[in-house]
Protein backbone atom coordinates (compact mmCIF):
# COMPACT_ATOMS: atom_id res chain seq x y z
CA UNK A 1 0.00 0.00 0.00
CA UNK A 2 1.44 3.18 -0.65
CA UNK A 3 2.23 6.20 1.12
CA UNK A 4 -0.44 8.01 0.36
CA UNK A 5 -2.94 5.28 1.18
CA UNK A 6 -1.56 5.03 4.72
CA UNK A 7 -1.77 8.75 4.84
CA UNK A 8 -5.16 8.29 4.24
CA UNK A 9 -6.15 5.67 6.14
CA UNK A 10 -4.07 7.08 9.52
CA UNK A 11 -6.05 10.45 9.02
CA UNK A 12 -9.11 8.62 8.51
CA UNK A 13 -8.95 7.05 11.99
CA UNK A 14 -7.39 10.13 13.83
CA UNK A 15 -10.72 11.82 12.54
CA UNK A 16 -13.34 9.26 13.75
CA UNK A 17 -11.22 9.09 17.16
CA UNK A 18 -11.55 12.62 17.35
CA UNK A 19 -15.12 13.01 16.66
CA UNK A 20 -15.80 10.02 19.08
CA UNK A 21 -13.52 12.10 22.01
CA UNK A 22 -15.68 15.07 21.43
CA UNK A 23 -19.63 13.49 21.23
CA UNK A 24 -19.30 9.92 22.96
CA UNK A 25 -20.51 11.24 26.53
CA UNK A 26 -23.39 12.66 25.31
CA UNK A 27 -24.22 10.17 22.58
CA UNK A 28 -24.08 7.14 25.51
CA UNK A 29 -25.84 8.91 27.61
CA UNK A 30 -28.92 10.18 25.14
CA UNK A 31 -28.84 6.37 23.45
CA UNK A 32 -28.89 5.04 27.33
CA UNK A 33 -31.93 7.21 28.34
CA UNK A 34 -34.05 6.62 25.48
CA UNK A 35 -33.43 2.74 25.34
CA UNK A 36 -33.25 1.83 29.02
CA UNK A 37 -29.87 -0.49 28.82
CA UNK A 38 -26.13 0.39 28.24
CA UNK A 39 -25.20 -2.74 26.20
CA UNK A 40 -28.11 -1.42 23.25
CA UNK A 41 -26.98 2.26 23.83
CA UNK A 42 -23.17 1.02 23.52
CA UNK A 43 -24.14 -1.13 20.37
CA UNK A 44 -25.89 1.85 19.04
CA UNK A 45 -22.97 4.38 19.35
CA UNK A 46 -20.91 1.66 17.96
CA UNK A 47 -23.02 1.41 14.80
CA UNK A 48 -22.95 5.24 14.71
CA UNK A 49 -19.20 5.26 14.32
CA UNK A 50 -19.14 2.39 11.75
CA UNK A 51 -21.81 4.31 9.79
CA UNK A 52 -19.56 7.55 10.14
CA UNK A 53 -16.22 6.04 8.66
CA UNK A 54 -18.17 5.41 5.32
CA UNK A 55 -19.00 9.13 5.47
CA UNK A 56 -16.07 10.75 6.84
CA UNK A 57 -16.41 13.71 4.06
CA UNK A 58 -19.51 14.98 5.82
CA UNK A 59 -17.59 16.28 8.66
CA UNK A 60 -15.91 19.47 8.60
CA UNK A 61 -14.12 19.86 11.91
CA UNK A 62 -13.86 16.62 14.86
CA UNK A 63 -15.32 18.92 17.71
CA UNK A 64 -17.62 21.68 15.62
CA UNK A 65 -21.17 21.87 16.98
CA UNK A 66 -22.46 20.03 13.29
CA UNK A 67 -20.89 17.26 13.70
CA UNK A 68 -22.33 16.88 16.80
CA UNK A 69 -25.57 17.49 15.56
CA UNK A 70 -24.73 15.72 12.72
CA UNK A 71 -23.65 12.63 14.95
CA UNK A 72 -26.91 12.76 17.03
CA UNK A 73 -28.55 12.70 13.76
CA UNK A 74 -26.93 9.26 13.43
CA UNK A 75 -28.07 7.78 16.94
CA UNK A 76 -31.36 9.02 16.55
CA UNK A 77 -32.06 6.79 13.44
CA UNK A 78 -30.34 4.05 14.91
CA UNK A 79 -33.07 4.21 17.44
CA UNK A 80 -35.57 4.91 15.22
CA UNK A 81 -34.38 1.85 12.88
CA UNK A 82 -33.78 -0.91 15.10
CA UNK A 83 -36.12 -0.24 18.09
CA UNK A 84 -38.75 2.63 17.08
CA UNK A 85 -39.66 1.52 13.84
CA UNK A 86 -41.84 -1.52 14.42
CA UNK A 87 -44.07 -0.78 17.18
CA UNK A 88 -44.38 3.06 16.53
CA UNK A 89 -43.80 4.21 12.84
CA UNK A 90 -47.59 4.29 11.56
CA UNK A 91 -47.60 2.27 8.26
CA UNK A 92 -48.19 3.57 5.00
CA UNK A 93 -50.00 2.27 1.92
CA UNK A 94 -48.71 2.96 -1.34
CA UNK A 95 -51.07 1.70 -3.49
CA UNK A 96 -53.50 4.42 -3.34
CA UNK A 97 -50.86 6.84 -3.96
CA UNK A 98 -51.25 9.03 -6.86
CA UNK A 99 -48.53 11.79 -7.49
CA UNK A 100 -50.47 13.31 -10.75
CA UNK A 101 -53.46 13.53 -8.98
CA UNK A 102 -51.79 15.51 -5.60
CA UNK A 103 -51.17 18.90 -5.38
CA UNK A 104 -46.94 19.99 -5.85
CA UNK A 105 -44.84 19.03 -3.27
CA UNK A 106 -43.52 21.89 -3.01
CA UNK A 107 -44.46 24.59 -0.69
CA UNK A 108 -43.33 27.46 -2.53
CA UNK A 109 -46.53 29.40 -2.23
CA UNK A 110 -46.83 29.48 1.60
CA UNK A 111 -43.14 30.26 2.43
CA UNK A 112 -42.96 33.91 1.66
CA UNK A 113 -43.56 35.06 5.21
CA UNK A 114 -41.85 34.55 8.32
CA UNK A 115 -44.86 33.97 10.21
CA UNK A 116 -45.03 30.87 7.79
CA UNK A 117 -41.61 30.10 7.81
CA UNK A 118 -42.18 29.67 11.81
CA UNK A 119 -45.31 27.28 10.84
CA UNK A 120 -42.68 25.16 8.80
CA UNK A 121 -40.59 24.96 11.44
CA UNK A 122 -43.66 23.81 13.84
CA UNK A 123 -44.73 21.95 10.71
CA UNK A 124 -41.82 19.77 10.96
CA UNK A 125 -41.99 19.22 14.56
CA UNK A 126 -45.81 17.64 14.25
CA UNK A 127 -44.04 14.86 11.40
CA UNK A 128 -43.71 11.58 12.68
CA UNK A 129 -40.81 10.04 12.95
CA UNK A 130 -41.11 7.78 9.68
CA UNK A 131 -41.50 11.10 7.44
CA UNK A 132 -39.18 13.42 9.30
CA UNK A 133 -36.29 11.33 9.26
CA UNK A 134 -35.85 10.83 5.59
CA UNK A 135 -36.29 14.79 5.46
CA UNK A 136 -33.16 15.32 8.39
CA UNK A 137 -31.18 12.51 6.35
CA UNK A 138 -31.68 13.95 3.23
CA UNK A 139 -31.65 18.02 4.07
CA UNK A 140 -29.50 17.81 6.86
CA UNK A 141 -27.23 14.68 6.57
CA UNK A 142 -26.90 15.53 2.94
CA UNK A 143 -27.58 11.65 2.09
CA UNK A 144 -28.41 10.58 -1.10
CA UNK A 145 -31.86 8.12 -1.51
CA UNK A 146 -30.05 5.44 -2.03
CA UNK A 147 -27.99 5.96 1.13
CA UNK A 148 -31.03 6.83 3.19
CA UNK A 149 -32.54 3.97 2.10
CA UNK A 150 -29.42 1.88 3.22
CA UNK A 151 -29.34 3.48 6.46
CA UNK A 152 -33.41 3.11 7.18
CA UNK A 153 -34.00 -0.17 5.53
CA UNK A 154 -36.16 1.01 3.00
CA UNK A 155 -36.07 1.31 -0.81
CA UNK A 156 -34.80 4.19 -2.38
CA UNK A 157 -38.48 4.70 -3.89
CA UNK A 158 -40.17 4.33 -0.45
CA UNK A 159 -37.90 7.00 0.85
CA UNK A 160 -38.99 9.38 -2.35
CA UNK A 161 -42.38 8.70 -1.25
CA UNK A 162 -41.80 9.58 2.41
CA UNK A 163 -39.90 13.08 1.78
CA UNK A 164 -42.95 13.34 -0.98
CA UNK A 165 -45.37 13.18 1.23
CA UNK A 166 -43.62 15.07 4.28
CA UNK A 167 -43.79 17.71 2.16
CA UNK A 168 -47.62 17.31 1.51
CA UNK A 169 -48.15 17.26 5.16
CA UNK A 170 -45.80 20.43 5.77
CA UNK A 171 -48.20 21.98 3.25
CA UNK A 172 -51.52 20.76 4.69
CA UNK A 173 -49.75 21.48 7.88
CA UNK A 174 -49.34 25.67 7.31
CA UNK A 175 -52.77 25.41 4.71
CA UNK A 176 -55.08 24.74 8.23
CA UNK A 177 -52.80 27.08 10.13
CA UNK A 178 -53.43 29.72 7.55
CA UNK A 179 -56.86 29.38 6.87
CA UNK A 180 -57.46 28.81 11.39
CA UNK A 181 -55.61 32.47 11.57
CA UNK A 182 -57.79 33.54 8.31
CA UNK A 183 -61.08 32.96 10.38
CA UNK A 184 -59.96 34.16 13.68
CA UNK A 185 -58.89 37.69 12.41
CA UNK A 186 -62.38 38.22 10.52
CA UNK B 1 -46.40 30.28 -20.50
CA UNK B 2 -42.19 30.33 -19.77
CA UNK B 3 -41.93 33.17 -17.87
CA UNK B 4 -44.70 31.22 -15.84
CA UNK B 5 -42.44 28.21 -15.74
CA UNK B 6 -38.99 29.95 -14.87
CA UNK B 7 -40.76 31.81 -11.86
CA UNK B 8 -42.46 28.38 -10.65
CA UNK B 9 -38.78 27.20 -10.91
CA UNK B 10 -37.52 29.88 -8.92
CA UNK B 11 -40.03 29.43 -6.49
CA UNK B 12 -39.67 25.69 -6.10
CA UNK B 13 -35.83 26.60 -5.75
CA UNK B 14 -36.73 29.26 -2.81
CA UNK B 15 -38.90 26.82 -1.42
CA UNK B 16 -36.24 24.33 -0.84
CA UNK B 17 -33.50 26.66 0.40
CA UNK B 18 -36.12 27.83 2.74
CA UNK B 19 -36.99 24.14 3.60
CA UNK B 20 -33.25 22.87 3.86
CA UNK B 21 -32.85 26.06 6.64
CA UNK B 22 -35.57 24.85 8.45
CA UNK B 23 -34.73 21.40 9.07
CA UNK B 24 -31.28 22.87 9.98
CA UNK B 25 -33.18 25.14 12.49
CA UNK B 26 -35.23 22.40 13.43
CA UNK B 27 -31.79 19.68 13.69
CA UNK B 28 -30.20 22.69 15.73
CA UNK B 29 -32.89 23.15 18.28
CA UNK B 30 -33.57 19.51 18.74
CA UNK B 31 -29.66 18.59 19.37
CA UNK B 32 -29.27 21.55 21.53
CA UNK B 33 -32.40 19.64 23.79
CA UNK B 34 -30.15 16.95 24.09
CA UNK B 35 -27.03 18.52 24.46
CA UNK B 36 -28.16 20.53 27.68
CA UNK B 37 -29.87 17.53 28.68
CA UNK B 38 -26.78 14.88 28.68
CA UNK B 39 -24.11 17.29 28.61
CA UNK B 40 -23.20 16.47 32.35
CA UNK B 41 -23.82 13.34 31.86
CA UNK B 42 -21.72 11.12 33.81
CA UNK B 43 -21.60 8.00 31.58
CA UNK B 44 -18.42 5.16 32.17
CA UNK B 45 -18.63 3.45 28.75
CA UNK B 46 -17.74 -0.65 29.77
CA UNK B 47 -14.51 -2.22 28.73
CA UNK B 48 -16.36 -4.50 26.02
CA UNK B 49 -17.52 -1.08 24.42
CA UNK B 50 -13.84 0.46 24.64
CA UNK B 51 -12.57 -2.73 22.80
CA UNK B 52 -15.34 -2.63 20.01
CA UNK B 53 -14.43 1.25 19.42
CA UNK B 54 -11.08 0.47 18.75
CA UNK B 55 -11.75 -2.12 16.63
CA UNK B 56 -14.20 0.53 14.68
CA UNK B 57 -11.25 3.30 14.65
CA UNK B 58 -8.65 0.41 13.43
CA UNK B 59 -10.71 -0.70 10.53
CA UNK B 60 -10.88 2.91 9.61
CA UNK B 61 -7.33 3.14 9.02
CA UNK B 62 -6.27 -0.91 8.39
CA UNK B 63 -6.19 -2.90 5.25
CA UNK B 64 -8.11 -5.64 6.91
CA UNK B 65 -10.87 -3.34 8.47
CA UNK B 66 -13.66 -2.01 5.77
CA UNK B 67 -10.76 0.09 4.08
CA UNK B 68 -9.09 -2.80 3.43
CA UNK B 69 -11.92 -4.64 2.04
CA UNK B 70 -12.29 -2.19 -0.11
CA UNK B 71 -9.04 -1.89 -1.50
CA UNK B 72 -9.00 -5.97 -1.85
CA UNK B 73 -12.05 -5.81 -3.77
CA UNK B 74 -10.78 -2.74 -5.85
CA UNK B 75 -7.67 -4.85 -6.70
CA UNK B 76 -9.54 -7.86 -7.71
CA UNK B 77 -11.75 -5.39 -10.01
CA UNK B 78 -9.06 -3.37 -11.26
CA UNK B 79 -7.46 -6.54 -12.58
CA UNK B 80 -10.43 -7.87 -14.09
CA UNK B 81 -10.59 -4.94 -15.84
CA UNK B 82 -6.89 -4.77 -16.87
CA UNK B 83 -7.96 -8.28 -18.56
CA UNK B 84 -10.20 -6.40 -20.49
CA UNK B 85 -8.35 -3.88 -21.51
CA UNK B 86 -5.19 -6.03 -22.77
CA UNK B 87 -7.09 -9.18 -24.41
CA UNK B 88 -9.70 -7.09 -25.92
CA UNK B 89 -9.67 -8.72 -29.04
CA UNK B 90 -11.64 -12.09 -28.64
CA UNK B 91 -14.77 -11.55 -26.34
CA UNK B 92 -15.46 -15.08 -25.17
CA UNK B 93 -11.57 -15.34 -24.21
CA UNK B 94 -11.60 -12.22 -22.48
CA UNK B 95 -14.84 -13.47 -20.69
CA UNK B 96 -13.18 -16.32 -19.93
CA UNK B 97 -10.59 -15.18 -18.57
CA UNK B 98 -12.26 -12.42 -16.12
CA UNK B 99 -14.75 -14.71 -15.13
CA UNK B 100 -12.44 -17.64 -14.49
CA UNK B 101 -10.21 -14.92 -12.91
CA UNK B 102 -13.00 -13.41 -10.84
CA UNK B 103 -13.72 -17.06 -9.25
CA UNK B 104 -10.38 -18.06 -8.60
CA UNK B 105 -9.46 -14.72 -6.30
CA UNK B 106 -13.02 -14.52 -4.36
CA UNK B 107 -14.49 -18.06 -5.04
CA UNK B 108 -17.93 -16.16 -6.14
CA UNK B 109 -19.35 -16.42 -9.26
CA UNK B 110 -19.61 -13.43 -11.48
CA UNK B 111 -21.98 -12.25 -14.60
CA UNK B 112 -20.24 -10.49 -17.70
CA UNK B 113 -22.14 -10.20 -21.14
CA UNK B 114 -20.28 -8.87 -23.54
CA UNK B 115 -21.13 -7.11 -27.22
CA UNK B 116 -19.52 -5.10 -29.60
CA UNK B 117 -21.19 -2.32 -31.87
CA UNK B 118 -23.18 0.76 -30.91
CA UNK B 119 -23.52 1.68 -27.70
CA UNK B 120 -27.13 0.14 -26.14
CA UNK B 121 -28.49 1.17 -22.97
CA UNK B 122 -29.18 -1.87 -21.00
CA UNK B 123 -32.27 -3.51 -20.14
CA UNK B 124 -33.83 -2.28 -17.11
CA UNK B 125 -31.77 1.31 -17.69
CA UNK B 126 -33.22 4.30 -18.22
CA UNK B 127 -29.91 6.14 -19.54
CA UNK B 128 -26.30 5.69 -19.36
CA UNK B 129 -23.15 8.13 -19.31
CA UNK B 130 -21.10 8.05 -22.50
CA UNK B 131 -17.92 9.98 -23.51
CA UNK B 132 -19.01 13.35 -24.93
CA UNK B 133 -14.98 14.25 -25.72
CA UNK B 134 -13.30 11.41 -27.68
CA UNK B 135 -9.69 11.67 -28.24
CA UNK B 136 -8.74 12.01 -31.85
CA UNK B 137 -7.88 8.57 -32.54
CA UNK B 138 -10.02 6.84 -30.43
CA UNK B 139 -13.39 4.70 -31.49
CA UNK B 140 -16.02 3.12 -29.75
CA UNK B 141 -15.21 -0.27 -29.12
CA UNK B 142 -17.04 -2.46 -27.06
CA UNK B 143 -19.37 -2.77 -24.00
CA UNK B 144 -19.68 -5.35 -21.51
CA UNK B 145 -22.49 -5.66 -18.76
CA UNK B 146 -20.82 -6.80 -15.58
CA UNK B 147 -23.61 -8.28 -12.80
CA UNK B 148 -26.74 -6.58 -12.98
CA UNK B 149 -25.84 -2.81 -12.18
CA UNK B 150 -22.16 -2.18 -13.52
CA UNK B 151 -21.87 -1.36 -17.34
CA UNK B 152 -18.75 -0.68 -18.92
CA UNK B 153 -17.73 0.87 -22.55
CA UNK B 154 -14.75 0.88 -24.59
CA UNK B 155 -12.81 3.07 -26.62
CA UNK B 156 -10.29 1.71 -28.43
CA UNK B 157 -6.93 3.72 -31.05
CA UNK B 158 -5.72 0.22 -32.13
CA UNK B 159 -3.28 0.74 -29.36
CA UNK B 160 -4.70 1.02 -26.21
CA UNK B 161 -8.27 1.61 -24.88
CA UNK B 162 -10.05 4.12 -22.93
CA UNK B 163 -12.40 2.16 -20.24
CA UNK B 164 -15.40 3.65 -18.49
CA UNK B 165 -16.96 1.62 -16.03
CA UNK B 166 -20.34 3.07 -14.44
CA UNK B 167 -22.12 1.30 -11.45
CA UNK B 168 -25.51 2.08 -10.00
CA UNK B 169 -24.89 0.78 -6.70
CA UNK B 170 -21.58 3.26 -5.56
CA UNK B 171 -19.25 0.13 -5.44
CA UNK B 172 -16.60 0.87 -7.74
CA UNK B 173 -12.85 0.76 -6.52
CA UNK B 174 -9.47 1.18 -7.82
CA UNK B 175 -6.54 -1.14 -7.90
CA UNK B 176 -4.31 1.05 -5.54
CA UNK B 177 -1.00 -1.81 -4.82
CA UNK B 178 1.95 0.38 -5.64
CA UNK B 179 0.21 3.17 -6.95
CA UNK B 180 0.24 7.13 -6.53
CA UNK B 181 -3.25 8.31 -5.42
CA UNK B 182 -4.16 12.20 -5.33
CA UNK B 183 -7.78 13.66 -5.19
CA UNK B 184 -8.74 15.99 -7.54
CA UNK B 185 -11.92 17.39 -8.62
CA UNK B 186 -14.03 16.36 -11.74
CA UNK B 187 -16.78 18.59 -12.44
CA UNK B 188 -16.81 20.05 -8.71
CA UNK B 189 -17.13 16.39 -7.55
CA UNK B 190 -14.22 14.62 -5.02
CA UNK B 191 -12.16 11.90 -7.40
CA UNK B 192 -9.09 9.68 -6.40
CA UNK B 193 -6.78 9.62 -9.69
CA UNK B 194 -4.53 6.57 -9.32
CA UNK B 195 -1.35 6.78 -11.59
CA UNK B 196 0.59 3.33 -12.10
CA UNK B 197 3.02 2.74 -14.16
CA UNK B 198 1.33 4.49 -17.88
CA UNK B 199 -1.94 3.14 -16.62
CA UNK B 200 -4.47 6.36 -14.95
CA UNK B 201 -7.34 5.43 -13.21
CA UNK B 202 -10.05 7.55 -12.36
CA UNK B 203 -12.68 7.17 -9.35
CA UNK B 204 -15.60 9.29 -8.63
CA UNK B 205 -19.10 9.51 -7.77
CA UNK B 206 -21.92 11.98 -9.24
CA UNK B 207 -25.65 11.62 -9.41
CA UNK B 208 -26.04 8.72 -7.79
CA UNK B 209 -23.67 6.57 -10.05
CA UNK B 210 -19.90 5.58 -9.78
CA UNK B 211 -17.31 6.22 -12.12
CA UNK B 212 -14.07 4.60 -13.03
CA UNK B 213 -12.45 5.46 -15.83
CA UNK B 214 -8.95 4.30 -16.96
CA UNK B 215 -7.02 4.71 -19.95
CA UNK B 216 -3.16 5.32 -20.47
CA UNK B 217 -3.30 9.15 -22.16
CA UNK B 218 -2.23 11.35 -19.72
CA UNK B 219 -4.27 13.06 -16.91
CA UNK B 220 -4.98 16.37 -18.19
CA UNK B 221 -6.81 14.22 -20.98
CA UNK B 222 -8.10 12.02 -19.07
CA UNK B 223 -9.70 14.53 -16.71
CA UNK B 224 -10.98 16.55 -19.64
CA UNK B 225 -13.09 13.32 -20.70
CA UNK B 226 -14.23 12.34 -17.28
CA UNK B 227 -15.77 16.32 -17.39
CA UNK B 228 -17.13 15.48 -20.74
CA UNK B 229 -19.37 12.93 -19.90
CA UNK B 230 -22.70 12.76 -21.35
CA UNK B 231 -26.17 10.77 -21.00
CA UNK B 232 -27.41 8.66 -23.44
CA UNK B 233 -30.68 7.80 -23.24
CA UNK B 234 -32.79 4.49 -24.80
Amino acid sequence: MSAFVEKMADSDRELLEEVYRYTYKILLAYAKDMLKDQGLAEDTVQEAFIRLSGNLDKIDSPDSKRTLNYMIVIVKNIIYTNFIKENRVEKFSYEDYDTENDPPSTVEDLLVEKEQYGMLKEALRSLSDGLRQPLVLHYFSRLKLEQIADVMKITPTNVGVRIYRAKKELKDYITKKEAAGNAGRK
Amino acid sequence: MQEENKNRSIDEEVSEVLLSRAIEEYVEEDCAEIIEKYKDADFVPSKRHEREMKKIFRSAGKKDGALGKRLKKAAILAVALALCGAAALQVDAVRKSVVNFYYEVTGQSMDINMSSGEIQVPEGWDYIYVLGYVPEGYEFYSTEFVGKNDYCIRYYNGDEFIVLRQSRENKLSFDVEEANIQKISVGGNQAFLVCKEKRISLWWNNAGYSFYMMDEINIEETVKIAEKLVKKYK
